[in-house]
């Protein structure tokens, strides 16, 4: 692919028209029909305009579609984040958050808490049980592979404890019973149904943390893709860096996984993406994985919300599919290249 | 020799039928029951004193929990099965595990497949029980019954103004019985239209704005287990779903509306009775 | 000439494992010379360069820059003192060219501290004077040897230490691009400490040449005086000759190839 300076100039601006215009089209898509009139109509009257509005139409959009609009953006963000920083700390461009059994531990956590409280479990249990669960997996990740020196041992150790947290979960669901076990594959497959004004707080506050910080060290981590012993002649704390990221991802994962449910690939294939398009601000590459992680995820709602007349796909599905053809693609790539 | 092989034909067929015969009017007194219906429907029929192993949570009447378990959703203990010596296994299509079934008939124990997908079903089993348990005059009288009652109830509320609901099957994630499941067969007795009628789908996952632009005028919960999914706070916020405004919320055990058992009457009573609250109500 | 002493190696051991790779091992570079690192493979060359950029630690000894221990600079005060260039490189998962260069800030700029606009000419420079124009913007993976090779050291010259240390720079590139190399470090106003595997460049750039095997450090000093048959014939084992180059003043090595 030629990357002139016109792609160059171009990225940038495409990315903010996507960034302003998806929210404001992708509301308009729900089992209630709602049109873009409707919609720019009610969001002119929230910002103090005077507008004629259809009352249920206004509460379905803003009470129901924006907070799931912008958990979905926080969650293709924050995961895409996440699963771009892994693979920079571990120079392996197929790490994700997955891989590191953050994903599979989190829902885990989460699966246990509602298999055995049973339906009574609250919401603030299960985010508690996934966070743990997040945290134990970064433990024994961490115990397998030693303080981040080796990179290979990391991958493995992340790998074993993703299948054994899988297979427990596997386990607990096939011990339930079926309703109980359909109540756990929702974390499983994840889902912004939940979407809330009050459960957003969260997730956002974690991104926007774990954003900064990560831009703050953007420098080291740029390093680190020079080789370990590169980076340390260029004055990287490189053992310290591979796991504070790694943890830092966790907390961004595990607090994703909590509220959404276990969403695979996106971790995997958009920092991958955004790497080949905007190969040549690679500076930019934790933010532009962010923006378009972001701006996937809400079409990738929209598809959820919209693929079944008059119910809901777990989203995780989706990204499955997207994620499989992805491969896909890219093996296609490697074999043509070869 | 034609004619002596085809005499001998004839006669093995006879007496092979003789045998099966034989066979099946063994008297039947070990049943395992491998689902919560047909222990009710057994203990309906007077004779739950020769069920000697079921599953996990058939527990109606009170006495079947007494009775030892041999599996629950997740498989059958066959083994287990297979020394109890039972006489007869009662095994549920759509409950038990199809790799089970086969494998307890290909060891050649006497497996009926019970399928009841409608509630038409359920005496015409009772009746077969009746048959090859030998209580046939009480199946016959218990089946009759059944069907007076139902069509009575049916009777009662075919001139009835039709009810709009929504049954929420599970909480998280919001899941629906749909028009398609045989669970809705229920509420259609009693008029009631399913908002959720897709074919395709019997237990569609959905979210409040599917359940908000359809508009029931009445929400049924039912219990798991005895328990109830976390409550209806979530849809307090929505009173323009007319069933939230007008507090036409009911709570029905789950066991009189999820089992193929002669209960599946009253649990359609007490939806019945909630659809005439709800008309009333209007 | 300033003899400074930039870097002092002081009995230097250093063990793995029960292994002793670096045994008693004393030099100092003073600032301005380019030092050269020769000796059999496994005699400890890039074991010893390891001790010198803070890789390994040393188990007996110390190495000290401008005076004080390496050991008790921050990992950065180290990194702007010393710059490395080795000679495998990763694939720096996508980075372009301008990218890698950029990394030789590292060192200079706090958290959150962006490239400046005199960074971003100061990139530009060296990537012109590198002759790295029309690579800028490619993908690092896809550079030839020479060409990665060259991106190293305009990203150690934007790192500006006072001391850059190679690690057999030369040994994956055709012989018009080693020359080219080193003719440039040449130039440059750093001290340089690199290994080489052949022998007639060391001879042919270094100032001095510290030659090891063993782990022992066997002898320092001018090409002249390190660079003998008699020396060669021990450690190499293997005949040669060694004359004054023809076009210059400084040793040359000729192998005897027959028997």
């Amino acid at each position: 692919m030629k990357y002139t300076a016109i792609t160059n100039a171009l990225i940038i601006p495409v990315a903010l028209v996507l960034l302003v215009l998806s929210p404001l089209l992708s509301v308009c898509f729900g089992a209630a029909d709602v049109s873009f009139n409707d919609v720019f109509a009610i969001v002119y009257r929230a910002l103090g305009g005077d507008a004629e509005v259809d009352a249920i139409k206004e509460r379905i959009v803003l009470e129901l579609r924006f907070p799931r609009i912008i958990l979905a953006f926080l969650a293709g963000a924050g995961l895409s984040l996440s699963g771009a920083v892994l693979q920079t700390v571990t120079r392996n461009p197929l790490a994700d958050p997955y891989l590191f059994g953050i994903s599979s531990g989190a829902s885990f956590g989460a699966v246990l808490v509602i298999a055995s409280v049973g339906t009574a479990s609250s919401m603030v249990s299960i985010t508690g049980g996934a966070f743990l669960g997040g945290a134990l997996s970064v433990l024994l990740v961490v115990s397998l592979a030693g303080m981040g020196v080796q990179i290979e041992r990391m991958l493995l150790a992340g790998v074993a404890v993703q299948f054994m947290f899988s297979s427990a979960t596997s386990l607990v669901l096939y011990l339930s019973d079926p309703q109980a076990a359909a109540s756990l594959l929702f974390w499983i497959l994840g889902s912004f149904t939940r979407a809330s004004w009050d459960n957003l707080l969260l997730p956002f506050v974690v991104i926007t943390f774990c954003l900064l910080v990560f831009l703050a060290f953007s420098r080291p981590l740029r390093a680190i893709l020079a080789g370990d012993e590169s980076a340390k002649a260029l004055g990287v704390e490189v053992y310290r860096l591979r796991i504070g990221m790694l943890l830092l991802s966790s907390l961004l994962t595990a607090t994703l996984v909590a509220s959404c449910g276990g969403i695979g690939f996106v971790g995997l294939m958009v920092p991958h993406i955004v790497r080949r398009i905007l190969i040549n601000h690679s500076q930019y590459t934790l933010i532009g994985s962010a923006v378009f992680g972001g701006i996937f995820m809400i079409w990738v709602d929209v598809l959820a919300r919209m693929l079944m007349e008059n119910s809901e796909l777990p989203v995780g599905v989706i990204t499955a599919a997207m994620g499989s053809m992805f491969f896909l693609l890219v093996l296609k790539r490697r074999t043509a290249s070869a | 020799m034609k004619l002596l092989t085809y005499i001998l034909c004839l006669s093995f067929t006879f007496a092979s039928f003789s045998f099966a015969e034989t066979i099946q009017s063994k008297p039947i007194n070990r049943i395992i029951a491998l689902s919560p219906h047909s222990v009710e429907m057994l203990f309906t029929l007077g004779v739950g004193d020769r069920i000697i192993a079921t599953t996990k949570f058939s527990n109606f009447p009170p006495q079947a929990e007494d009775i030892p378990r041999v599996g629950g959703y997740n498989g059958i203990q066959i083994e287990k099965i297979l020394a109890l010596n039972p006489d007869l296994i009662i095994a549920w299509m759509d409950g038990n595990k199809i790799q089970d079934i086969e494998k307890m008939e290909k060891l050649g124990l006497n497996v009926y497949r019970s399928q009841t997908r409608s509630l038409d079903n359920i005496p015409n089993e009772m009746i077969l029980f009746g048959e090859m348990l030998g209580v046939q005059a009480v199946a016959l009288s218990r089946a009759n019954a059944f069907n007076e009652r139902l069509k009575k109830i049916r009777a009662e509320n075919k001139e009835k103004p039709s009810v709009k609901f929504f049954y929420q099957l599970w909480d998280e994630p919001l899941r629906a019985v749909a028009a398609g499941s045989w669970i809705n067969s229920v509420m259609s007795a009693c008029g009631g239209i399913n908002v959720f009628n897709d074919p395709n789908f019997d237990y569609p996952e959905v979210s409040i704005e599917n359940v908000l632009i359809t508009s029931p005028e009445a929400f049924i919960i039912p219990s798991h287990h005895g328990t109830y999914t976390a409550g209806v706070e979530k849809w307090k916020k929505w009173p323009e779903i007319p069933a939230i405004a007008n507090d036409q919320i009911y709570f029905i055990d789950g066991d009189l509306l999820h089992r193929f058992s002669t209960r599946i009457l009253d649990g359609m009573e007490q939806v019945c009775d909630a659809f005439d609250k709800v008309r009333a109500s209007k | 000439m300033n003899s400074k002493k930039l870097l002092t190696v002081d009995r230097l051991t250093w063990r793995i494992e029960d292994k002793e790779i670096l045994s008693d091992v004393s030099f100092h570079i003073n600032k301005g010379d380019f030092v050269g690192l020769i000796g059999p493979n496994g005699a400890g060359k890039s074991s010893l360069m390891r001790c010198l950029y803070r890789v390994n630690k040393p188990t007996e000894g110390s190495v000290s820059f401008d005076g004080q221990n390496i050991w008790q600079y921050t990992a950065k005060q180290n990194a702007k003192n010393i710059a490395v260039i080795l000679q495998d490189h990763t694939d720096q998962l996508g980075l372009t060219v301008s990218d890698v260069i950029s990394q030789g800030l590292t060192p200079h700029k706090h958290l959150f501290e962006w490239d400046t606009l005199d960074d971003r000419k100061q990139i530009q420079n060296l990537i012109v004077e590198l002759d790295l124009y029309q690579l800028r913007h490619s993908p690092f993976s896809l550079l030839s040897g020479g060409e990665k090779q060259r991106v190293m050291l305009a990203r150690a010259m934007l790192q500006n230490p006072q001391l850059l240390i190679m690690d057999e720079p030369t040994n994956h590139l055709d012989v018009h691009y080693q020359v080219e190399l080193l003719q440039k470090v040449k130039k440059l106003d750093m001290t340089v400490l690199a290994s080489f595997h052949d022998l007639n460049l060391a001879a042919a750039f270094c100032d001095s040449i510290l030659l090891i095997d063993n782990g022992r450090l066997l002898t320092f000093g001018t090409p002249d005086e390190v660079i003998t048959e008699k020396n060669l014939n021990e450690i190499f084992n293997t005949e040669v000759v060694v004359d004054k180059h023809p076009l210059y003043s400084h040793p040359r090595i000729t192998y005897a190839y027959h028997e």
